[in-house]
């Protein structure tokens, strides 16, 4: 800035630099906030706004009756919603522990592994991650396929009969969950990962003088660094594996005799193949309400802060 | 046995395992008429199941579609997060934490769950079999992973540069356009794969919100392909769809493996 600058240029840009400093931030985050806004908050007002009127394919475009909190009484007196809740907590509870558990060995195994070896196994292990959800439900469909599957092949040549796997409920809720499975641990790899990365190679060598073993050396020392990004990694696919349902969809369409049919497909049925919008949007209602509990959970423990 | 060859073991098993599945689907794609029991290699290769899918009505225009949908978001995903990222990461106004947590929270909210409001709202909007709506959709599905990264990498810009700048008199804006984004090349690519991966991938909305035939996306007029009959799955579709769904992210792993795992690092939420 050169010395004859006029004061009162100075001045102004004094001024217009503090007004900026709230006008520029505000324009900046306006499209993403708006988004955010509109297709989230809104959003999820008119799913309350759906869910206390009587809506249906019948009336969707006309006027909707108010019914108060009956589309919830509703809902949760329904045997189907408690199967599905059922069927939601198996299937939660089966993907997130396998995909935990495999999720933890497999990256501690990249991590302890040559550089070599980590190089060539890295980008193979990431590829469900850049499958659609259509690649996984169609490849795992054909695989337990009861006359062209891979599995019944195998089951075949040992001897065995061939699995129906869409026709039996165990088969089939075993099928989705490994296929979600299969789905979704390479993200968890990809989380945990980076978590390894903050085991110092030093403490490697130091347990190796002590003469630690490989589990020893896991449980002790890899573990509890490691503990922070489990409950991450934990939380996160709780709430995925609790909300999926287009894999199912996919994969079982809730079949064989809603033997997979989750909570949220559940809610998705209802509106979309049988019309009514209220009931599925009271059912989506309750499944934000299970997610408020676990995104409370997942803020306590990763120490997020929201006010200023 | 040494540790090593255990470790090997064990992750050639997961190997296995995450391959075995497209591997098959691959397999059959090529086999112009499968034969039961099917065979574990093709004995014979045959373009058949491409060229069937290929030529099923509206599937190349549903690629098209897809292609277009997916480069789009992904254009806007990168303005849109890079201008939020830089606020988070670089300026100072109130309630910024509060936006931050309203971001963080869509990372656990499944936006699948609105589902039903946003098909009443579009269709009272008259959005519905729009590609646009789509394109605004996925904008939402994006917007954690890709804020994150933009703000973590915005952070790890020297703080003597943007101070140098600052003392040259460049304002906010500047400061954006003339040092953050020419700094922060690997961030946009990755922010850019990220959302062109969500969109090509994406199956829900897409196949919810578009019916008409001639506007689909290609995973949904994939769905639609397969289904021919009501009991029979046409399997050459399904097995040439699956793999050719496959491929342009397959293409992102290939020539995009760096800038992939620098983005997953910086948006990872630990």
């Amino acid at each position: 800035m050169s010395d004859s600058t006029p004061t009162s240029y100075l001045y102004l840009r004094g001024y217009y630099m503090r007004r900026y400093s709230v006008l520029v931030p505000l324009l900046f985050l306006l499209p993403a906030m708006g988004i955010l806004f509109f297709l989230q908050f809104f959003v999820w007002s008119w799913n309350l706004n759906i869910a206390l009127h009587d809506v249906t394919l019948m009336n969707f475009h006309q006027e909707w009756d108010f019914v108060g909190l009956q589309n919830f009484v509703e809902v949760f007196t329904d045997p189907a919603t408690l199967a599905s809740l059922k069927n939601t907590a198996i299937f939660t509870i089966g993907s997130v522990t396998l995909q935990m558990f495999i999720g933890t060995s497999i990256s501690y195994f990249l991590y302890r592994a040559d550089s070599a070896v980590e190089k060539f196994f890295r980008p193979i292990i990431i590829i469900p991650w850049l499958s659609s959800v259509v690649v996984a439900a169609f490849s795992w469909r054909l695989m337990a396929a009861k006359n062209i599957g891979f599995i019944n092949r195998i089951i075949e040549a040992v001897g065995l009969p061939r699995i129906n796997f869409l026709g039996n409920g165990t088969a089939a809720m075993t099928l989705v969950i490994v296929a979600s499975v299969w789905w979704g641990t390479p993200f968890v790899i990809l989380l945990l990962s980076s978590g390894m990365t903050s085991i110092s190679p030093q403490l490697v060598e130091v347990a190796k003088i002590d003469g630690a073993s490989e589990w020893i050396f896991f449980t002790r020392v890899a573990l509890p660094i490691l503990l922070p990004f489990l409950v991450v990694a934990l939380i996160l696919t709780t709430v995925w594996a609790f909300n999926q349902f287009s894999l199912i969809l996919l994969l079982t369409n809730g079949g064989p005799l809603n033997a997979t049919k989750v909570f949220p497909l559940h809610g998705y049925q209802a509106a979309f193949d049988l019309g009514e919008f209220s009931y599925g949007s009271a059912v989506s209602l309750g499944a934000l309400a299970m997610n408020l509990i676990l995104v409370y959970i997942y803020i306590k423990v990763s120490g997020v802060e929201f006010a200023d | 046995m040494s540790e090593k060859t255990t470790r090997i073991l064990i992750l050639t098993s997961y190997a296995l395992f995450t391959l075995l599945p497209i591997y098959w689907i691959a397999n059959l794609s090529v086999q112009q008429q499968v034969s039961f029991p099917p065979s574990y290699i093709p004995s014979d290769l045959s373009i058949a199941s491409y060229v069937d899918l290929l030529t099923t009505s509206n599937i190349v225009t549903s690629i098209l579609n897809s292609l277009m949908v997916a480069t789009l978001s992904a254009s806007v995903s990168v303005v849109v997060c890079s201008m939020a990222g830089y606020v988070f990461s670089q300026l100072q106004m109130p309630f910024k934490k509060f936006f931050f947590g309203a971001v963080l929270i869509t990372l656990l909210l499944p936006p699948a769950l609105n589902i039903i409001p946003m098909y009443s709202v579009f269709s009272e909007l008259g959005w519905l079999n729009s590609r646009l709506a789509i394109v605004f959709i996925y904008q939402l599905s994006n917007m954690p992973l890709n804020t994150f990264l933009f703000t973590n990498y915005f952070d790890t810009v020297e703080e003597p540069i943007v101070e140098a700048a600052i003392v040259d008199g460049a304002g906010p804006v500047k400061r954006f356009y003339r040092i953050f984004l020419p700094l922060s090349k690997p961030a946009l690519i990755a922010g850019f794969l990220f959302a062109f991966r969500f969109a090509w991938m994406e199956y829900l909305y897409g196949a919810t919100f578009i019916k008409e035939p001639a506007k689909r996306l290609f995973p949904a007029a994939l769905k639609v392909a397969v289904r021919s009959t009501q009991y029979n799955l046409d399997y050459g579709v399904m097995t040439a769809g699956g793999i050719l769904l496959l491929v342009p992210t397959l293409l992102i792993l290939i020539f995009g493996q760096k800038y992939l795992e620098t983005g997953l690092q910086l948006g990872g939420v630990d």
